[in-house]
C-alpha cells in the first residue's frame, strides 16, 4: 500500500470496530478472516481495516461476554475458529447502534447546521 | 482463567490460518505465490504487535482489579486512621462478643469429645418415662439394665457405661487427705472409644467383672502432671482412695477428659468397684438405682432409628422378665454428644437466645458503621465522578467500595477474634467456686470460620448501602463541584437507622436489667434447707 493510500485510510476508533464486528456476526457465526472480508466488502471497500486489529477487538468482545468462540471447519474443510454473538452481545449491539446513531446525528448537526 | 489461557495459546494458530486464507484468496485473484503471501502479511499488519495488543486485552482481569482495589482500600484506611480506628473498635466489640458466645456454643454443643474415634457413630441409651415430660422424664440406666442391653443387642459393636455423677473420694497421700473427683467406667470404655493410654494401659473388661472387680485406676494426664510431676514410673504404683489401695495401670492422653461436658475426672476406675467406693452394697444388682449413662457404638450397617427400635424391644423384654418391677418405661436413643441427649435441647434453646441477642448487638454496631460511612460517602462524590468519567462502570465502583468495607470488617474480625480469645476464659472465671465445672474453650477451626463469615457478612451489611449510594453518580454535576444540599432523602435513611438502633438498645438494656435482677433474686432465695454441705 502506498503512503497516499495509507493517509486516506479512514481510522476507525476502537469502539467502532467492535460495533462493526458485532453487526457482522448478527447473521450467524463467522470466522476471523471472513469477518475482515465482510467489513471490507459491505462497506464497498471504503473501510480497509488492518486485518490484524480484528484480533484484539475479538478478544475484547469475548472478555466482555458479547461474543463467544468455538472451533469449527470452514468452507474448504479447514480448521477455523468461529465467533458468534451471545444473547448479551445481541442486546449490546442494539445499544451500540443507538449510541452510534446519536453520535452521528450530533456530528451531522454541527457540520450542517439547520438553516 | 483457563479460557483466557486457551484463547491466547490458540492465537498463534488463528493468526497463521488467517494469513493463509488471505494468501489463498490472493492466489485466486491471480497473484503469483510469493506476492500473494507478501500482500497477505502486509494487509494483516505487524504480527508481533497484534499479539501483544491481544494479550494486553486480557491483562486487567478481575484478579488484577481486585488487587488494585485492595491496595487502594488499604491506602484509604491509612489516610484516615481516626475514623478507621473508630469503626474497627466498634465492630470488633460486636464481633468479639459473638465470637466469645460462639466459643461457648462450640465447646458445649458442636465440638465432639476429644480423642474419641468416629464420635458420630456413638449413641446414648436412656430410659424414658412416658407418663412424665421434659428432661426429668429421662433417667440413666440401672446396672442390671445396662448388663442386659450390653449382652443382648445386635445394633452395637459394644455398649459402654459410665457413672454420670462424679465421685468425691479422699486420696490419702502421705498421711494427708485430699479430695479428688473420679469417674467410674465400664471395662470396655476406653477400648470402645478408641482411646489409647498415654502411659501404660487402659482398663480392660476383665478388670470390670461384677464377680471380681479389680481395684485399678487410670489417671488423667493433667492430674499426673500436677500431682506426680509426670513421674514416668507411675505405672504400678498404688494410690489409697477411700481407704482402698488402687493400682495405677496407666495415664490417659492429654486431650481426653471423658464424655461429659464440664467435668474432667482426676481418675477413672471400673464400675464394678462402685460398691467399695460408695459403700453401697447391692448397687450392682439394684433395679431401682438409675445411675449409668450408656453409650453404644453403632455397627457399620446399623442406623440410629434401628438402634432405637431395638432398644425398645429389649426394654420390653426386661419388663416381661421382671414383672415385679411394674415399670412401664421405654428406652430412648440419642446421638452421643458432650451434653447428654435429653438436656441438649435446653442448652440449645438457651444459647440460641443468647446468640440472637448478641447478634442484635452486632447489628446495632453495623448500623452505626453504616450511617457513619454514609456520612463519609457524601465527601467522596468527586472521587466517584472522576472514576466514572475515566470509564469505571457502576459495578466496578460498587466493588471497590465493598472491598474497602470488607477490609474494615476483616480487620475488626481479627481484633474481635483476639478479644474473644481473652474474654472467654474471663467469663469462666466468673463461675461460683462451689461448682466443679471445668470447661475447655478451644478456639478451633469452627470458631475461626464463624468469625470469618460474620466479618464478611458485616462488611457486606454496612458496606452495601454506602456503596450503592455513592456509585450513583451524575458525572457532569459532580465534576462541576455543585454544592448539593444535604438531601432530605439521605438523612431519612440515617434517621431510620438511628431510630432502629435506639429502639433495639432500649430493649436490650431492659432485658439485661431484668436478667441481672432475676439472678440476684434467685441467689437469695431461701431453699428451705441448709446448702452449705
Amino acid at each position: 500500500m502506498s503512503t497516499k493510500e495509507e493517509r486516506e485510510r479512514i481510522e476507525l476508533l476502537q469502539g467502532t470496530l467492535d460495533l462493526l464486528i458485532l453487526r457482522t456476526l448478527l447473521l450467524g457465526p463467522v470466522h476471523g478472516h471472513a469477518i475482515a472480508k465482510a467489513i471490507e466488502f459491505n462497506s464497498d471497500e471504503v473501510l480497509q481495516v488492518e486485518q490484524g486489529s480484528l484480533y484484539p477487538a475479538l478478544h475484547r468482545l469475548i472478555k466482555r461476554g458479547w461474543i463467544s468462540a468455538e472451533e469449527g471447519t470452514s468452507e474448504n474443510n479447514r480448521r477455523a475458529k468461529f465467533y458468534k454473538l451471545t444473547a448479551k452481545g445481541r442486546r449490546q449491539l442494539k445499544v451500540e447502534i443507538s449510541k452510534w446513531d446519536k453520535l452521528a446525528g450530533a456530528i451531522a448537526r454541527i457540520l450542517r447546521p439547520a438553516d | 482463567m483457563g479460557r483466557r489461557r486457551r484463547l491466547l495459546e490458540e492465537l498463534d494458530a488463528d493468526i497463521r490460518e488467517h494469513i493463509d486464507r488471505e494468501t489463498q484468496d490472493n492466489l485466486e485473484r491471480g497473484m503469483p505465490p510469493a506476492e500473494a503471501r507478501y500482500a497477505a502479511v502486509r494487509k494483516f499488519g505487524n504480527v508481533m504487535r497484534i499479539k501483544e495488543d491481544t494479550r494486553e486485552v486480557w491483562r486487567f482481569t478481575w484478579v488484577d482489579e481486585l488487587r488494585q482495589d485492595l491496595r487502594y482500600g488499604l491506602r484509604m484506611l491509612c489516610k484516615n486512621p481516626g475514623s478507621t480506628a473508630a469503626v474497627v473498635i466498634a465492630l470488633a466489640l460486636g464481633i468479639g462478643l459473638n465470637t466469645t458466645m460462639f466459643t461457648f456454643v462450640n465447646a458445649l454443643l458442636l465440638r465432639p469429645p476429644a480423642c474419641v474415634e468416629a464420635p458420630g457413630r456413638l449413641a446414648e441409651v436412656w430410659i424414658h418415662n412416658p407418663r412424665s415430660s421434659g428432661a426429668k422424664s429421662y433417667v440413666p440406666l440401672t446396672y442390671p439394665d445396662y448388663a442386659y442391653y450390653r449382652d443382648h443387642n445386635q445394633s452395637f459393636e459394644g455398649v459402654l457405661a459410665y457413672d454420670g455423677d462424679p465421685h468425691l473420694v479422699t486420696w490419702n497421700r502421705l498421711g494427708q487427705g485430699k479430695i479428688v473427683l473420679g469417674q467410674l467406667v465400664s471395662g470396655n470404655f476406653f477400648s470402645l472409644l478408641g482411646v489409647n493410654a498415654f502411659l501404660g494401659r487402659t482398663i480392660s473388661p476383665e478388670q470390670d467383672l461384677a464377680t471380681n472387680p479389680e481395684p485399678v485406676v487410670v489417671l488423667a494426664h493433667a492430674f499426673w502432671q500436677q500431682s506426680f510431676s509426670s513421674d514416668p514410673a507411675i505405672v504400678g504404683k498404688t494410690l489409697m482412695l477411700n481407704g482402698v489401695n488402687y493400682r495405677v495401670i496407666g495415664v490417659a492422653p492429654a486431650a481426653f477428659t471423658g464424655l461429659l461436658v464440664g467435668f474432667e475426672p482426676t481418675f477413672w476406675a471400673p464400675i464394678t468397684m462402685v460398691e467399695q467406693i460408695t459403700r453401697d452394697k447391692g448397687r450392682l444388682s439394684n433395679w431401682h438405682g438409675h445411675w449409668l449413662i450408656a453409650i453404644g457404638r453403632l455397627k457399620a450397617e446399623a442406623s440410629l432409628s434401628g438402634a432405637r427400635a431395638e432398644m425398645s424391644v429389649l426394654e420390653h423384654q426386661v419388663e416381661l422378665a421382671h414383672p415385679e418391677l411394674k415399670r412401664n418405661l421405654e428406652a430412648a436413643v440419642f446421638p452421643a454428644t458432650l451434653i447428654p441427649g435429653p438436656y441438649r435441647i435446653y442448652v440449645s434453646a438457651f444459647t440460641a437466645l443468647l446468640m440472637a441477642v448478641f447478634g442484635l448487638v452486632l447489628l446495632i454496631a453495623c448500623a452505626n458503621v453504616a450511617s457513619f460511612l454514609l456520612a463519609r460517602a457524601t465527601g467522596r462524590t468527586w472521587e466517584m465522578a472522576v472514576r466514572s468519567a475515566l470509564g469505571a462502570g457502576r459495578g466496578r465502583l460498587i466493588r471497590q467500595m465493598l472491598v474497602e468495607s470488607t477490609l474494615l470488617s476483616v480487620l475488626a474480625g481479627l481484633a474481635g477474634l483476639i478479644l474473644g480469645y481473652w474474654t472467654a476464659p474471663l467469663l469462666m472465671a466468673l463461675q461460683p467456686a462451689s461448682l466443679p465445672i471445668t470447661l475447655r474453650l478451644p478456639v478451633d477451626w469452627r470458631v475461626l470460620v464463624f468469625t470469618i463469615i460474620v466479618s464478611l457478612a458485616c462488611g457486606l451489611a454496612f458496606g452495601l448501602t454506602p456503596a450503592l449510594r455513592s456509585s450513583r453518580v451524575k458525572v457532569a454535576s459532580n465534576l462541576k463541584d455543585e454544592m448539593q444540599p444535604a438531601g432530605y432523602r439521605k438523612s431519612r435513611l440515617r434517621g431510620l437507622l438511628m431510630t432502629g438502633e435506639i429502639a433495639t438498645c432500649t430493649v436490650l438494656l431492659v432485658g439485661a436489667t431484668l436478667c441481672v435482677r432475676s439472678l440476684r433474686n434467685a441467689s437469695s432465695i431461701d431453699p428451705g434447707f441448709r446448702t452449705e454441705h
